[in-house]
């Protein structure tokens, strides 16, 4: 059967005739049956030769015939395939067979029984009773015969009975050329024929090839160096000795050789005959070991090219041999691993939860516990490696009786595959859960996916889609336009936002901004295109009202692009800038706005207007002022300018300058010549009526003029804070004498501080070099802060005026010990009009003027003024002015006479 | 033969200032003459020739400052000092400010003190053979 599978050639050897077992009975049957019949024809016609063959031998007896046919026609019937009758007439034959095998020993045994002359009651010298060899013989192959087809035992003993009808005709057939009487049985009783030996010989061949599919024969046929070895050794084998010893046997008989030397020669004969067979032999296995040493290798190869990792392990689980795949799955290195030394090498972990798997489940210890594994998936980690995913399937391995033997597995390294299947499942849900619609179509132009999105977008479902022509979404009139995309991107571009409609399933129309991109296959040709698209239907309907805001906009606006380029603008720059809007479109800014690139302040400051000059068409300016606003546009960034034409705003700004400076003259006149007729008369009414005035009219008089100085001091400060206000107010660049400033001042307030029961003390620290700056304002500033101090500091307080120098600059503090200035009071002090609590609640006379007025004017000296206070403690007001050295020109004596007030 | 005391040429269109400064310079041993318009004070000025003016900054149709200019552009007068009486600060509110073209300025209000120091230095200084009328005057 084996070799019906495996047609190889050269390990067949001898088998021609076991090819076909069925045909060896069939003859052999036939052949026996013939035989039988010629001996009974011998017997009855009387013919010697063919009762006897040679003379002097034994005869065949009738009874031997007769049972050598039924041999052969139970041979016949008991062929493999018969129908069950043919193979129980062939049993029946066969019981015949031994039955007259086992009366005539029982003959030998109890005396005659009358089975010997049956057919023919005169068979010559001999009776007709055939010698026990025979019997035993016949009795023997009968009973294998109809034990053939026993089973269990039944086949042991019909195998046993086999082997022992084997051994009694090779006895008999050893004794016949060897001439050993007793073993042919020819010492008292008939011998073995010497055709019933050859039927005999006949019958057993034909038993074995009757049954081929086990036994000796089942052997014989393998495809195995040991069978072939049987083949060709057994009939030589067999033969050698027999026709050895017959040659011999015959040499003795003609005289040539002694007994003794025969037997040697066989023997030695015998020897040398195997040997040269095994010689023969030889290069016949030697041949079919490399053929199998080549099968082994080819079969190496393929495991080695596999892509599936294989492993096999023997009985005791150790790994004998695996493939490259394997060995770079599980990072091995060398074969014979034990399963303790298996962690040595990679760890194995499910793949859910990470758990080391235990060795017992490891599927090769499975399949050596016999179970088949299939589709375990694991992760194994080499020592240094990184862990793969795997799928493992493992076998037991068997011999040809079923005992174990080791295992086989097979693995798949799954780590790529799931990746890739990852990657692409987590991409799939990405496009699906994109809010943009997502469609893939071919070229051609039909759709092969369809994410969530376009079919809330577009109304189709997936389904519904899917199959279908794109041009289902594409409006007529748009129809060229996507062809033109579409022939793009055939030429593997990518086409970003183009703007267009489609439309929906329901028939309207959704205005889409579409990215299409190639898609390549494997082969990197593009297979077809993804369509993004996003709904910009809402952004158009802003961007239309965005249009009309900009209509709106009582400013000209541009949207400067960013080479500083116009690419939008509305109608009022048709009206500021004198020409059709469409005309300024890709123009330079520069043109109509001159220095806006200067003026823009940097970083973009949003809402910061700057001013600049605008020009219009015909080349007329005007003052303009430009608020920038940065905008994200498709289009990149957009700089939208607000321009404004502030001409008018700056002519009225303009006048309302010119309106308050002829307003401050007209005060300062308006209020200053009534005045200067008050204070003129009340010094002429003093001067020349003045004595003739009582005490009170005198006192009324000084009344009158200290008010009017009053009022003049007011005016001054006023028109003082309008010109600082008006940025108009300058110090004149003069010499300053600070320590004469300061004795000045102490002297002309020492009145007033008397008056109020303050005492004011002037310190010179150290001597102050003359400087640059205005004299006059210097004792006014000092003035205000003396009058302050005073005002402030309660009845037998002390206001200390201290002038020095130190680091190159003048200090003038003036400290007093008065009621101190509240925190919430100290960051206001120098805003004009302002007056501190303190000084509103105890109805301290003031407008508020003073400090302002100080601090502009110590500015203009470039210098600083420091408060230092504690309310209930007192306050200190420090003016630093920087020492600059003198203006060189000494000025003339000032005609004004002005400081001499 | 003692000398002709100085004469004042006084021009205000208000009467009570007009009165309150030539009372006072007519105290001080000057002659005064007046004028309340700055064209009749012209006309004065031409035909008496004064060695000195003092006129208020402010005054409807000529006022002060056009009146000083005129004076300038008359080759008998132009050397004539001129003192300003002035409602403005020193550092001028556009045209009512001082523009530089009077020789001493008097701001309103003044004491009697300081008029007899101002008449008395452009006197002075116009009276100086070395020098004429405008050395006085600030730039």
């Amino acid at each position: 059967m084996r070799s019906e599978q495996n047609p190889s050639r050269g390990i067949v050897v001898g088998s021609q005739v076991l090819r076909s077992p069925e045909r060896i009975s069939a003859v052999a049957g036939s052949l026996l049956i013939v035989l039988g019949v010629l001996v009974l024809a011998g017997w009855w016609l009387g013919v010697k030769l063919l009762t006897q063959v040679l003379p002097a031998h034994p005869t065949m007896k009738p009874i031997t015939a007769v049972a050598v046919c039924a041999v052969g026609a139970a041979i016949l019937l008991l062929r493999a395939g018969r129908s069950p009758r043919s193979m129980a007439a062939g049993r029946f034959l066969a019981g015949a067979a031994a039955t007259l095998g086992a009366a005539v020993l029982l003959e030998y045994g109890v005396g005659d029984l009358g089975i010997d002359q049956l057919l023919f009651s005169d068979v010559g010298t001999h009776p007709g009773r055939p010698s026990p060899h025979t019997a035993l013989a016949l009795l023997l192959v009968g009973s294998t015969l109809v034990s053939l087809d026993l089973r269990g035992r039944g086949r042991r003993l019909s195998t046993a009975l086999y082997a022992t009808s084997a051994v009694v005709v090779c006895a008999a057939l050893i004794g016949f050329a060897y001439r050993v009487d007793y073993l042919r049985g020819t010492s008292d009783q008939s011998g073995v024929a010497v055709h019933t030996l050859v039927a005999l010989l006949v019958a057993l061949a034909a038993i074995a090839a009757l049954r081929p599919d086990r036994g000796l024969v089942a052997f014989l046929r393998r495809d195995d160096p040991g069978a072939a070895v049987a083949r060709r050794l057994g009939p030589a084998g067999l033969a050698a000795p027999f026709l050895l010893g017959l040659l011999a046997q015959q040499a003795h008989d003609a005289g040539l050789i002694d007994r003794a030397v025969g037997l040697s020669l066989v023997t030695l004969l015998t020897i040398g005959f195997l040997v040269a067979l095994l010689a023969a032999i030889t290069p016949e296995l030697r041949a079919a070991a490399e053929e199998r040493d080549d099968a082994w290798r080819f079969v190496m190869t393929a495991l080695e090219s596999l892509g599936e990792g294989v492993v096999i392990c023997d009985a005791d689980g150790r790994l004998m041999l695996f493939n490259r795949e394997l060995r770079r799955i599980h990072g091995l290195d060398a074969a014979d691993i034990p399963p303790e030394d298996w962690a040595d090498h990679y760890s194995v972990t499910e793949p859910v939860h990470g758990q080391p798997v235990a060795a017992a489940d490891m599927p090769l210890i499975r399949a050596l516990e016999g179970e088949v594994v299939r589709g375990d998936d694991l992760v194994v980690t080499p020592v240094g490696g990184p862990p793969r995913r795997i799928t493992i399937n493992a076998d037991p391995l068997r011999g040809r009786s079923g005992e174990l033997l080791g295992a086989v597995a097979t693995v798949t390294d799954e780590t790529e595959r799931r990746r890739i299947e990852q990657a692409s499942r987590a991409l799939a849900s990405i496009v699906e859960s994109s809010t943009d619609a997502i469609i893939g179509e071919t070229l051609e132009g039909t759709i092969t996916s369809w994410n969530a999105a376009a079919e809330r977008l577009y109304g189709y479902t997936a389904e519904e889609a899917v199959g279908q022509s794109v041009d289902m979404l594409v409006p007529a009139e748009f129809r060229e336009d996507r062809a033109a995309v579409m022939r793009r991107v055939a030429g593997a571009e990518r086409v970003e936002r183009r703007q267009t409609v489609r439309v929906r399933k329901d028939g309207s129309r959704v205005d889409v901004s579409l990215t299409v991109s190639p898609i390549f296959d494997a082969d990197s040709r593009i297979a077809g295109a993804s369509v993004i698209a996003h709904d910009i239907s809402e952004r158009a309907r802003l961007e239309r009202m965005f249009g009309q805001l900009l209509e709106m906009a009582p400013d000209a606006v541009l949207g400067i692009d960013e080479d500083g380029c116009i690419a939008v603008a509305n109608s009022r720059v048709e009206s500021m800038f004198g020409d059709a809007r469409e005309t300024f479109v890709g123009e330079s800014v520069a043109e109509l706005l001159p220095g806006l690139e200067q003026a823009r302040p940097e970083p973009a400051a949003p809402g910061h207007a700057v001013a600049v000059r605008g020009r219009s068409r015909d080349g007329r300016e005007f003052p303009a002022e430009v608020t920038l606003s940065e905008v994200e546009t498709d289009q990149g960034q957009l700089t939208m300018a607000m321009v404004r034409d502030v001409s008018e705003r700056k002519r009225i700004e303009d006048e309302t300058e010119r309106l308050k400076g002829e307003f401050f003259g007209l005060v300062s006149h308006e209020l200053r010549t009534p005045l200067t007729s008050i204070a003129g008369y009340t010094d002429l009414l003093r001067d020349e009526e003045g004595e003739r005035l009582t005490e009170d009219g005198r006192r009324y008089l000084a009344i009158v003029k200290r008010n009017t100085e009053r009022l003049d001091h007011l005016v001054r400060d006023l028109l003082l804070v309008g010109q600082v206000e008006a940025g108009t107010f300058q110090i004149q660049d003069g010499t300053v004498d600070a320590v004469a400033a300061a004795r000045d001042c102490v002297d002309s307030s020492a009145p007033r501080a008397q008056a109020a029961g303050v005492e004011l003390d002037l310190t010179i620290s150290e001597p102050v070099p003359l400087f640059r700056g205005d004299q006059e304002r210097i004792v006014q500033v000092i003035d205000n802060l003396i009058s302050n101090a005073i005002k402030f500091t309660p009845a037998g307080g002390r206001v200390d005026v201290q002038v020095g120098a130190r680091d190159r600059a003048c200090t003038i503090e003036v400290a007093d010990t008065g009621m101190g200035i509240l925190a919430a009071d100290l960051e206001h002090l120098f805003d004009r009009f302002y007056r501190g609590e303190a000084a509103t609640v105890r109805h301290i006379k003031g407008v508020g003027l003073g400090l302002a007025i100080t601090k502009a004017i110590v500015d203009q000296h470039e210098g600083r003024i420091e408060v230092e206070s504690e309310p209930g403690e007192g306050s200190a007001f420090r003016i630093v002015l920087p020492l600059r050295p003198p203006a060189p020109r000494p000025r003339t004596p000032d005609p004004r006479v002005r400081s001499a007030r | 033969l003692t000398p002709l005391p100085p004469l004042v040429l006084v021009v205000d269109d208000e009467p009570n200032i007009l009165e309150l400064v030539s009372m006072r310079l007519r105290q001080y041993g000057y002659d005064v003459t007046t004028a309340t318009t700055g064209t009749q004070a012209l006309d004065v000025a031409q035909a008496t020739r004064p060695d000195c003016i003092v006129v208020d900054g402010r005054m409807p149709e000529m006022d002060g400052h056009e009146m000083t200019q005129r004076l300038r552009a008359n080759p008998d007068l132009h050397s004539t000092p001129v003192l300003m009486l002035s409602a403005a600060s020193h550092d001028g509110w556009g045209r009512f400010g001082d523009d530089g073209s009077a020789d001493a300025y008097l701001r309103k209000p003044f004491t009697p003190e300081e008029l007899k120091e101002a008449i008395a230095m452009l006197l002075s200084t116009s009276a100086d053979p070395n020098t004429d009328g405008g050395d006085g005057r600030e730039p």
